[in-house]
């Protein structure tokens, strides 16, 4: 019995030193990518590499908006304080049960239309528009029938008028140059259908006339594991995929679209929870399938601000959105990692998404019932196994602090000493404690699968630091 | 070979290590750099100074500094500097320093060919300079122009669009026309609204220029063809006959027959009446080109051309139904002369033309809100 209990852990042993070993080294790789990607963006940036004109490409900003009543208003105004010159913007108001429609009507002077919308792919039917105009810039308020967030797109997609299309969360804000800079990946390649730009997070920051004029990390210790976390997971993985098109998410806060190929798919999903990620992989899926050549950028120089739950039990809403959101979509292009046509993306994306986000929580689940089991029958150094955690968590966390301050430098924000101590102290507790938290809700999200089902991602807004 | 767990947690100790230093190297190795940045700037705004005191002067500058920056100024980092002690010195007396740039001329010749040999980021960051420094104005052969030339086929589109803005700025049509034929000939991508926006901040004779690329335009590909003819919808009424002719022909590709209905919109050419007419009358599969007459045709207010849009307001495309009704308003037609629509028996087409009645309502109204805001 004891004999085959060793042999058990022996494999298992091999099992997870190969597991950790693959994702301790697409850490590293992502990170070295992506800090030296930035540096390299940065470099740019000072050597005048930039394709920049007074008219670009005419865009249609989409904002849905579910009860955003706080933030909506600034979100518009942060959009029209962007020096891009040939925009729309089409705030789709999804029923909301608060003054969302209202706030805006007001503030932007806002007339009743009757407007005529084509609708090339389906959603619910429209209840009132209201159409009004500042700076010359045109501003759609479209309200309708509650359907989701993936409603509330498509409505703003068939509304839009340009051939690109921007989707933005209502309670987000781009900075003065997100536009011009998330169009240039267009200008540069014909074959790019996608863009998603870097999300920061903007609580506790300030922003006048669309520029930072304050960065200050909140008190709030949530807040500042989250910072982090978006740095290491996010933003490094994000431009690492994107050296081979590899990308599977355009964060729904702030992407760009060919809208022809968005409607060639069908838009939005109405049915998958992260709709945003569903239409990035069905786009790939698509493509691959057709043979149709493309390319799906991410542009870390196009920075939107978006505000993070501040509370856990926000964040375990959202976090249990996003893994059922991963979840569906990777079930439902699942021919993605059998079609030999699916090329890089089937083998590397999908395959990490899968075997490293959507079952990870089960392996580590998995990983400690054995740590338990192999405690109970004694056959565990503990000794070895402290040493072994704290080593990993410090590498996560020096990765986590690579990352965090390679945007900081690259970006000319600049942090006191405080701020700077309060991220030191914190990305130990963020690999060690908030991702377990995180690994648990991921694990349980499944059992509220049908509840949450259509239901827009509530979390409680704040009044974004705006000053106009 | 068996690695060892204990060797895989010394190899992790050491990664982590190397980052922390790593991370500690780069925020002092930026912080001394901004320093030095600051320090060569001034070393070379002393330099430029003592140039710019002989032009000022009316005394030749003197050779030994010029040598002095050509061997300096092969550091991009210095070059950087220079730049900005450059652009300090043009706040105080743009017209001295622009004379200094130009009889810097075999300075940035002889730094073009060192540049040349760089990577894509310091190639694009010298063509740059030369786009700002305009130190080939009215020349048409040069080591610099030579340079931007062999920009063009680079994969890097920055190296591309910095080369092109410094052939623009230099002002030559003949360097633009290679530099385009470059493109043409070696199929380069290069976006035609990049393009088209870039022609129309040449800093020559436009008209030349315009010409020249038409004497060649049977040779470029669709996409060139379109910027072409959006640098001449911006910048000559000259070209109406040969448009023209263009347009009618059957094999012209559809985006350069959309560009060039656009351009009669600004210029208006009597055989277009009858063209646009028929356009929007008479059945075809090519919406596009309908629904850009159904706007074209705002410049040719007859009779005739409302009735022509009263039927393409009946049309099964959405674009074509959305364009005539702007157009029927931009004419400001009254209720009574479109009474047959609003009274229809077509939907599509009533509720098109009241919703682009009252957009045109809201935006009077908003730019008079505007007005008196300002």
């Amino acid at each position: 019995m004891m004999d085959s209990i060793k042999v058990l852990f022996e494999y298992v042993a091999i099992f997870f030193i190969c597991y950790m070993l693959v994702y301790s080294t697409f850490l590293f790789l992502s990170v070295t990518v992506g800090t030296s990607v930035l540096y390299k963006q940065l470099q740019r940036r000072q050597m005048k590499n930039e394709l920049q004109h007074d008219y670009y490409i005419p865009i249609s900003i989409i904002v849905p908006a579910y009860n955003e009543d706080v933030t909506v208003v600034d979100t518009v105004i942060s959009l029209l304080n962007s020096k891009y010159q040939l925009f729309e913007i089409i705030v789709v108001d999804d029923g909301s049960k608060d003054n969302t429609s209202q706030a805006l009507i007001d503030y932007f002077e806002l007339n009743p239309i009757e407007r005529p919308i084509r609708k090339l792919i389906p959603c619910m039917p429209e209840e009132a528009c209201y159409l009004g105009y500042r700076d010359n810039i045109q501003i759609t308020l479209i309200r309708k029938k509650n359907g989701g967030k993936a409603d509330s797109l498509n409505m703003g997609i068939n509304a839009s008028q340009f051939p690109y299309f921007i989707c933005m969360d209502a309670d987000s804000m781009l900075q003065d140059d997100a536009l011009e800079k998330i169009i240039q990946p267009v200008l540069e390649n014909r074959d790019v259908i996608a863009c998603g730009g870097l999300i920061n997070i903007a609580n506790g920051v300030t922003i006048k006339n669309g520029k930072v004029i304050k960065y200050k990390l909140p008190n709030n210790i949530l807040i500042i594991m989250q910072a982090l976390e978006y740095n290491r997971s996010f933003l490094a993985s994000r431009i690492f995929w994107d050296q081979f098109n590899g990308n599977l998410i355009i964060s729904g806060a702030f992407g760009l679209f060919r809208k022809d190929m968005v409607i060639n798919v069908g838009g939005y999903d109405h049915d998958t929870l992260g709709e945003d990620m569903e239409l990035v992989v069905k786009l790939h899926s698509f493509c691959r399938s057709h043979q149709i050549p493309y390319s799906i950028k991410y542009e870390p120089d196009a920075i939107c601000w978006s505000q993070v739950p501040e509370t856990m039990s926000d964040l375990i809403k959202q976090r249990r959105r996003w893994h059922l959101g991963l979840s569906q979509s990777l079930w439902k292009h699942r021919n993605l990692i059998v079609n030999p046509k699916s090329g890089i993306v089937g083998l590397t994306s999908y395959s990490y998404f899968l075997f490293y986000e959507l079952l990870s929580p089960f392996i580590e689940l998995f990983g400690l019932l054995t740590i338990m089991l192999a405690f109970s029958v004694n056959i565990i150094n503990v000794q070895f196994m402290i040493i072994f955690y704290l080593i990993y968590a410090g590498f996560g966390a020096i990765l986590s602090l690579t990352a965090f301050f390679a945007r900081i430098h690259t970006q000319n924000l600049k942090l006191d000493l405080f701020d700077v101590l309060k991220v030191i102290s914190l990305c130990l507790l963020e690999n060690a404690g908030l991702r377990l938290v995180i690994a648990f809700v991921r694990m349980t999200s499944f059992f509220r699968y049908k509840k949450k089902k259509n239901h827009w991602g509530e979390i409680t807004r704040q009044k974004m630091n705006i000053d106009l | 070979m068996i690695i060892t767990v204990e060797e895989i947690v010394y190899i992790y100790i050491g990664v982590c290590i190397s980052m922390l230093i790593f991370n500690v190297f780069i925020i002092f190795f930026r912080k001394s750099q901004y320093k030095r940045f600051k320090t060569r700037t001034r070393d070379i705004s002393k330099l430029i100074d003592v140039q710019l005191e002989h032009i000022a002067r009316k005394q030749p500058i003197k050779r030994t500094i010029q040598i002095k920056l050509d061997k300096m100024l092969t550091a991009p980092n210095k070059l950087m500097a220079f730049h900005e002690a450059i652009e300090a010195a043009l706040e105080q007396d743009a017209v001295v320093v622009q004379q200094y740039l130009l009889l810097s001329r075999p300075l940035f010749g002889s730094l073009a060919v060192k540049y040349m040999q760089k990577d894509d980021i310091r190639k694009a960051y010298f063509a740059y300079l030369m786009s700002r420094y305009k130190v080939c104005k009215d020349i048409e052969q040069d080591e610099i122009i030579n340079s931007m030339l062999q920009l063009i086929d680079t994969k890097s589109a920055y190296c591309r669009e910095n080369a092109l803005k410094a052939l623009y700025s230099f002002g030559n049509e003949k360097n633009v026309l290679s530099a385009i034929m470059l493109i043409n000939k070696n199929e380069i991508f290069h976006h035609e609204k990049l393009l088209s926006d870039g022609l129309l901040s040449f800093e020559g004779d436009k008209a030349r220029l315009g010409a020249l690329l038409w004497e060649h335009f049977n040779e470029f590909n669709n996409d060139i063809q379109v910027s072409i003819v959006k640098f001449l919808h911006a910048d000559s009424d000259q070209f109406k006959e040969e448009l023209y002719s263009l347009l009618i022909r059957q094999e012209t590709n559809k985006e350069v027959k959309v560009a060039i209905i656009r351009y009669f919109g600004k210029y208006v050419y009597e055989p277009m009446y009858h063209f646009l007419h028929t356009t929007l009358t008479e059945a075809s599969d090519d919406w596009e080109i309908i629904a850009i007459s159904a706007t074209v045709i705002r410049a040719y207010p007859t009779p005739a051309s409302i009735e022509a849009l009263k039927i393409a307001m009946h049309h099964s495309n959405w674009y074509i139904r959305f364009n005539a009704a702007e157009t029927l308003n931009a004419l400001r037609k009254n209720y009574n002369e479109l009474a047959s629509i609003y009274n229809g028996t077509d939907r599509f087409a009533r509720d098109m033309l009241l919703y682009q009645d009252q957009r045109t309502r809201i935006k009077a109204q908003a730019q008079q809100q505007e007005a008196v805001r300002v």
